[in-house]
């Protein structure tokens, strides 16, 4: 029964793993600033979240992609 | 089979609660020959009944022990010499001393009062207290006395040697006189019938003209106990009186501790029990002279005994059935089950279920999390966040669930062990 009840724990384990879906760092749309998180804002132009204070920031870009606009 | 010589074992298991056996040896040599036909013979005894199990180990020891009803000879004697003594002083107008040395003698006697040994002494006895009340002047004790006499010995003059006045002889002559009753007597088995102390037939039977008042009734059969009653007849109906009479070959298992030596005084009869179907086996081995053993089995119920086979000749043995029943065996044992069984399994199933339901839950985590990765691009970020929240928090609540169950699970193993471990893995 001990070996049932350590199947039972990896099983359940394994069986309802939960992925981690990248929230952080994804794009999301908005059309105001309800549809974004706290530290979020919602671009006035773009319509995505972005983080408060990079409303300058050309919004959508990526790190690469800023990098790239900074080369 | 020399192991299980000087062992004294019981065992109930879970699984075989209804095969209960106990195995009993005692102050038996294991290497006679006399011990090994004892052996023997209880495996023979065993063996011709199925539902018998013999079975070692010693988990539980058992005392056979004797419980012959004890003999009031000496008693006897003693309220004999104490009557002689109030007669004396009777005669010599001591009546306090007279009375002091009969209440003594009756109190020894009481026991056995209206039975075979003490007919004589208690006709003596009442006689002398019917004079003792006489003398006191004591109208009470003396109605009772005569009215018991009148009774007991249905006799219209006093015994002889007791010197009681006209008056008293006239009273017990009418009280003698009075109406009389009758009395029916059955017994389980049949047996002599003796009234007040002396045989009147055999049972069933009616006894019809006897004075009326308080008589003992007492049936006899072979090998059983004696069993007596007292009763009150009555001119008016019929008194009945049914006496079942336990077989005087039963055994007395009183628990002793799984280890160390036995007590002096076992006694050095074999016996092997088993119960089934509330009902207990006892099979009894007497060593005879001879070195041979004979065995018996014995099928005992709450409601009664029954004799099973006498495999050999055996002496007449007296002695108390201690317990009848598999679950007073069962309840009393040290090689009980610790009764954890249902707890167990109980437990276990919650575990189970609980660690189940939490593997669902956590499946239904995930499928919470399902739109994260078919609308991505569509949610919010607020719904997406509210949906990994609400994700996560079931995956914590299935988490708990299983952890709960597992160690549920854990616990039920656990005691189950420990139960194998202690019942001796039986």
């Amino acid at each position: 029964m001990l070996r049932l009840a350590a199947a039972l724990v990896c099983l359940g384990l394994l069986a309802g793993c939960l992925e981690d879906p990248m929230l952080d760092g994804g794009l999301f749309p908005c059309r105001d600033a309800d549809d974004c998180i706290e530290g979020y804002v919602c671009h006035a132009t773009r319509y995505v979240c972005v983080l408060e204070g990079t409303e300058d920031v050309d919004a959508g870009m990526t790190d690469a992609g800023a990098a790239d606009a900074g080369e | 089979m020399g192991a299980v010589l000087g062992l004294v074992t019981a065992v109930a298991t879970p699984a075989q609660a209804n095969d209960a056996v106990a195995v009993a040896t005692a102050g038996v040599d294991p290497n006679s020959p006399a011990a090994l036909n004892l052996v023997e013979a209880v495996e023979r005894g065993v063996a011709a009944r199925s539902e018998l199990k013999l079975v070692e180990p010693a988990r539980a020891r058992f005392l056979l022990s004797s419980s012959a009803p004890q003999s009031h000879a000496a008693a006897h004697r003693q309220a004999r010499a104490l009557l002689d003594q109030a007669d004396e002083q009777l005669r010599n107008f001591q009546v306090p001393g007279a009375k002091k040395a009969l209440a003594k003698a009756t109190e020894l006697l009481d026991p056995d009062l209206g039975l075979s040994p003490t007919v004589t002494l208690d006709q003596r006895r009442l006689a002398l207290a019917v004079a003792v009340a006489h003398a006191e002047r004591d109208e009470e004790a003396l109605e009772a006395a005569l009215t018991a006499y009148a009774a007991r010995f249905d006799q219209k003059s006093p015994p002889k040697g007791a010197s009681w006045p006209p008056d008293l002889v006239r009273r017990l002559t009418s009280l003698a006189a009075r109406a009389r009753s009758s009395l029916e007597v059955t017994s389980d088995p049949p047996g002599e019938v003796f009234v007040d102390g002396r045989k009147v037939g055999n049972s069933p039977l009616t006894v019809d003209d006897l004075p009326v008042g308080r008589h003992r009734v007492e049936v006899k059969a072979p090998d059983c106990f004696a069993r007596d009653v007292w009763i009150d007849t009555d001119p008016a109906k019929v008194a009945a009186v049914k006496l079942d009479l336990p077989p005087t070959v039963s055994v007395r298992l009183a628990r002793l501790p799984a280890e160390g030596p036995l007590p002096a005084g076992l006694q050095s009869e074999v016996a092997a029990a088993g119960a089934r179907g509330g009902a207990t086996w006892v099979a009894l081995v007497t060593p005879a002279r001879d070195g041979k053993a004979s065995v018996r089995l014995i099928e005992t119920r709450p409601e009664g005994h029954a004799h099973g086979p006498v495999l050999a000749g055996a002496p007449r043995m007296a002695f108390d059935l201690a317990w009848d029943t598999r679950d007073e065996l069962v309840a009393e044992g040290p090689g009980k089950p610790l009764g954890y069984t249902p707890w167990v399994i109980g437990a276990a199933g919650v575990g189970v279920a609980a660690a189940v339901t939490g593997v669902a839950v956590r499946m239904w985590a995930k499928d919470t999390q399902e739109p994260l990765r078919t609308q991505q691009g569509a949610l919010t970020q607020a719904d997406a966040y509210a949906i990994q929240d609400r994700a996560e928090g079931r995956a914590v609540l299935g988490t708990v669930l299983i952890t709960a169950g597992a160690a549920l699970v854990a616990g039920a193993a656990g005691l189950f062990t420990f139960d194998l471990v202690s019942t001796g893995g039986k």
